[in-house]
């Protein structure tokens, strides 16, 4: 069909026309990463001097200052053990709630169900201050297990909203025949319906990895020590520290850094994220 | 419904619940009261002060003014992230583009990058003298270009010009894959009919498309509502408060100004406002379901 | 099978993310460890580990931990809540440690001021100051704060752009003109200044608010005296700020540097002057090009006007202080007899290039010509120096007055209605009976005239 509609001249103008204006989007949305790139092998002094240009020399000292000096590599750990175990949590406890919710009829589902989505509506800033409190009281200030509690907490109301409407689609002469089988309420679950809803699953994992990867502004309250801080906690901070030291080399190495891994990750599972958005959104 | 099944339902909600109760439900319920105090944040004193934070606040102008630029924001995000992505999309399942994969994946990158990132990134694209954006006016013979975040008529454009460019590919994708589900089929018969393309958009596409963008553009609100951290990394609220919202004015409050009491009613207010909106779009998708 | 080959990796990563994680956070530190945490800015962090390291070397078997952090009141916000605060801290960003004395949180350091200073035992710690450089620390009769640098501020030139046109520092407003228009005419911006962070602006307007009205009208604007923000003097003042924009002296952009970035296109030789003070030469240390010289001047006098040319902005900002819940109190109070002895005050300025406010602090070090500018013109100022205390007292003012003065340069609101912007928050203070209030005498050199 493609081909045929190709001939038209009139639809060969309007493509052209179209032609140019993704490829002009895409210089938009390329062109700042990649300047960022090759600028993060120039000085503070280059910079200043031509902003296009190419660095003359390759100033590999400022990966070494961002890695070594700012930490990125820690904080790069950190990020990833701290998102992990979140999605990990928060996955199998939000899968069981939403399960019961979707598939038991009782008193008060419905309530209970409005009461986990309730959550959405809360601004975050109207937890922050209190949190302060309540972390500070259980012992769990300035930990990772503070901040990932607090992540599993703020993620519950998405991940429920999302997977109650899925268990609610899976019908309902699998899980029969499951009871049938001599299955268990909790083998039912886990060897039946959760199987079934792993596309439902993915989409809510890849969602609160995003989420929480990128996650600042609880990050900020709850981790206080320099050891412990996540990848947007380390990059703001470098951004400060190099407001004051003159040294934007480092700064750019520090981002080039950070954004590096989650580019390539995408790459290779681009299909996958893709589709996990949608089904994600369609069904959520 | 035997008996075990009370047990059953209890061990499947419990941790979810606990978690959500402690870590959220508290802290929220926690922060009504703070509202009612006048606590600076940095010891225990507080005192009850009933509603004066809320009087304080209806007559605070830097209130006003920044619930007015969130609301621009929160306008701007709805409106022009759902256009240009649904054009992008629309452009490429009615394959009026080529390497339309090639396009799909490079306009997803921005999604992959914290925004805190975005906003250290764009505060040097923006940057007057070394940013590219100045510089490549420049070369077009403009000799004066504004200096972009420096200037209360073009700074709150930028910031809304960043917020764009982050959501535009996240957005765009959920649209394709809304109008993959559309079957050919209508498209031929609209063809048949000699539509046009923009007629078969309008006639066909988009009435189809009205639950994704009904979705979407409720998120997006919610998402301008609550804009923070591009604000407050690239302007922090400037210049002269053009660009400062809700959230940065409330962060300020608590941690500038050491008034959490305050702060805290602002968030309130937030919340109210935020909670009005989620449900009158419940309420919208409601009658529409109702309909069907 | 490529699922689970993902699968693995991911699994792999987490282990590596267990293994490789930061742990343990600070604030647990034991009994013999003194910890200080401090703001990163300017001046860099070696001073400080110098200055642990002589606290060490002079009580054995102790341990200085020295941090800092850009915002490092961000960062330990959730300790002080907690009741677990460093024993030193220097906060510069966010903080008002006027409201931090009020809440309680700081320790008084009467003690202190009584111990013999470091290195010096004939002496008492307190007299090993400069005159008056303690003042702005005291509340009540005790000393909560102390000072950390005699900042020197002004605009700074570019001196061998200076000298090979032949420029010279103006007296007066009309030779100011005169020169910024013959700058102007070389093709290069008179002035840049740091627009993200308007106060540094503020050099400039608070130095003509001297020129124009002594000292008595600081003093009157720091005390919020009901109707003095909207005086003849302060529109006039602004007016003047306004003038160096409408006549196209300010290089275009401004608005949008950060202090940084305005101060690196200075070095570039883009623009001849930029308000600073004296942190700038180490601020910008790794940026400077190489045989680049600055000195500072001061604003000219104004015609009609009760400051003199020579009248400069220098003031000793007490802003280091020991956290009342500190566990180790002595410990930190022994560490700042330490960071503020005659030694560590030399080393400062090796090292940093500044001046600390303490007696004898250059004696027999070479002094860089940026820093030896400052002192120059502290003493052609004869006595003649001035600070003002409203931004420190109150936030919501340093924040009122910052954004106005951005209307003022950018926005093209009237001198008077800025004036008028300033006054309503002043009056909004002055209201507040929850907001404590500050108040400042004229110094006493100044009131024996």
């Amino acid at each position: 069909m493609a081909g045929v509609r190709g001939r038209d001249p009139k639809v060969l103008f309007r493509k052209s026309v179209m032609q140019v204006v993704f490829a002009a989007y895409s210089v938009v949305v390329i062109y700042p990463m990649v300047w960022l790139m090759y600028t993060s092998f120039k000085s503070s002094r280059e910079l200043f001097a031509n902003a296009w240009a190419l660095p003359t020399k390759l100033h590999w000292e400022n990966f070494v200052n961002a890695w070594r000096d700012a930490q990125i590599g820690s904080f790069f750990f950190n990020s990833v053990f701290v998102t992990m175990t979140t999605v990990a949590i928060q996955l199998v406890i939000g899968a069981m709630a939403s399960y019961a919710l979707a598939r038991y009829r009782f008193k008060g589902n419905s309530l209970l169900y409005y009461f986990f989505l309730a959550g959405l509506m809360f601004p975050i800033f109207l937890a922050l201050v209190p949190m302060f409190f309540l972390l500070r009281d259980l012992g769990l200030l300035d930990t990772h297990t503070g901040l990932i509690s607090v992540y599993v907490a703020s993620g519950i109301p998405f991940t429920v909203f999302v997977l109650t409407a899925f268990f609610k689609t899976i019908p309902k002469e699998l899980e029969e025949a499951g009871f049938i089988d001599g299955c268990s309420h909790f083998g039912v679950f886990w060897r039946i319906m959760l199987p079934l809803a792993k596309p439902g699953l993915i989409a809510v994992a890849i969602f609160t990895f995003i989420a929480i990867w990128n996650e600042y502004v609880l990050a900020l309250v709850v981790i206080s020590s320099s050891a412990l801080r996540t990848l947007p906690l380390g990059i703001a901070n470098l951004m400060m520290v190099e407001h004051y030291k003159t040294d934007w080399g480092s700064l750019f190495a520090g981002l080039v850094i950070v954004m590096l891994p989650t580019i390539i990750g995408y790459a290779v599972l681009q299909e996958r994220i893709t589709k996990g958005i949608t089904v994600g959104a369609l069904k959520g | 419904m035997g008996k075990g099944q009370w047990k059953v339902i209890a061990l499947f909600v419990s941790p979810a619940f606990l978690m959500y109760g402690i870590f959220m439900v508290y802290p929220y319920m926690r922060a009504f009261y703070i509202g009612l105090t006048d606590w600076h944040g940095v010891s225990a004193r507080m005192s009850f002060i009933g509603l004066k934070n809320f009087s304080a606040m209806l007559h605070d102008p830097y209130f006003w003014n920044a619930l007015k630029n969130t609301v621009f924001f929160t306008v701007t995000n709805g409106t022009i992230v759902p256009i240009i992505a649904l054009f992008f999309a629309v452009a490429m399942s009615r394959e009026l583009v080529w390497g339309s994969r090639f396009f799909r994946i490079t306009y997803f990158f921005p999604n992959l990058i914290s925004v805190v990132a975005i906003a250290v990134l764009w505060s040097f694209v923006l940057n007057p003298d070394f940013g590219i954006l100045s510089n490549f006016l420049r070369l077009l013979g403009v000799d004066n270009p504004p200096p972009w975040l420096g200037s209360v008529k073009t700074a709150p454009w930028c910031i809304v010009a960043v917020k764009v460019w982050a959501a535009v590919g996240f957005y765009m994708i959920l649209y394709l894959s809304a109008l993959e589900g559309i079957p050919t089929d209508l498209y031929d018969s609209a063809k048949i009919d000699g539509a046009s393309e923009w007629k078969t958009f309008r006639h066909v596409t988009f009435p189809l498309l009205g639950e994704i963008m009904k979705v979407t553009v409720v998120f997006l609100l919610l998402n301008g509502f609550g804009t923070f951290a591009v604000v407050k990394i690239m302007t922090d609220g400037g210049p002269n408060r053009s660009t400062e919202t809700l959230a940065t004015y409330l962060y300020d409050n608590a941690f500038k100004f050491g008034k959490f009491g305050y702060a805290t009613a602002i968030a309130i207010a937030l919340f109210l406002i935020t909670f009005t909106l989620a449900l009158l779009s419940i309420r919208l998708q409601r009658r529409e379901t109702v309909q069907y | 099978m490529k699922e689970k080959v993902g699968l693995a990796l991911m699994a792999a990563l987490y282990m590596i993310s267990i293994v490789y994680k930061g742990r343990g956070g600070i604030g647990n530190l034991d009994e013999r460890t003194m910890e200080g945490a401090f703001f990163q800015g300017g001046y860099g962090m070696e001073w400080l580990y110098d200055a642990g390291k002589e606290f060490e070397r002079a009580h054995p078997g102790y341990k200085a931990y020295i941090w800092g952090n850009p915002r490092v009141w961000d960062q330990t916000r959730t300790r002080f809540l907690a009741g677990n605060p460093p024993d030193v801290f220097w906060g510069i960003h966010n903080i008002n440690i006027w409201v931090n004395l009020q809440e309680g949180l700081v320790a008084p350091l009467d003690s202190l001021m009584e111990a013999p200073a470091y290195g010096q035992e004939h002496i008492k710690f307190k007299d090993s100051f400069l005159p008056g450089a303690l003042d702005s620390g005291r509340y009540e009769g005790h000393q909560y704060f102390l000072p950390i640098t005699f900042a020197v501020l002004g605009l700074w030139y570019n001196v061998n752009m200076f000298e090979e046109h032949g420029w010279r520092p103006p007296k007066t407003w009309e030779e100011f003109l005169e020169l910024c228009d013959e700058i102007k005419a070389t093709g290069i911006a008179p002035l840049v200044h740091q627009g993200r962070y308007p106060s540094y602006y503020g050099i400039i307007f608070r130095a003509l608010l001297y020129k124009i009205g002594g000292y008595r009208l600081l003093v009157d604007l720091d005390n919020l005296v009901p109707g003095a923000w909207e005086r003849p003097d302060v529109v006039r003042a602004a007016r003047m700020c306004r003038e160096l924009i409408d006549r196209g002296y300010v290089l275009e952009g401004s608005s949008a540097f950060t202090h940084t970035e305005a101060q690196m296109v200075w070095l570039q030789g883009k623009a001849a002057m930029v308000p600073c003070g004296t942190w700038l030469e180490n601020e910008m240390k790794e940026a400077i090009p190489p045989g680049f010289r600055m000195r500072i001047m001061p604003l000219p006098a104004v015609s009609g006007g009760k400051g003199s040319a020579e009248a400069i902005e220098a003031s000793a900002g007490a802003d280091l202080w020991v956290p009342a819940q500190a566990k180790h109190k002595e410990l930190g109070m022994e560490f700042l007899r330490i960071l503020l002895s005659k030694k560590m005050a030399r080393n400062f300025v090796r090292k940093v290039g500044d001046l600390m406010p303490i007696k004898g602090a250059t004696e027999g070090v070479e002094i860089p010509e940026a820093l030896q500018s400052a002192l120059d013109a502290v003493r052609e100022a004869k006595g003649e120096t001035f600070y003002m205390r409203f931004t420190d007292w109150y936030e919501e003012m340093e924040d009122g007055a910052e954004n106005a003065l951005a209307a003022l340069l950018y926005e093209g609101i009237s001198p008077e209605e800025f004036a008028y912007r300033i006054e309503m928050i002043a009056q909004r203070i002055r209201e507040d009976p929850t907001i404590v209030k500050y108040h400042r005498e004229l110094p006493e050199r100044i009131a024996r005239r």
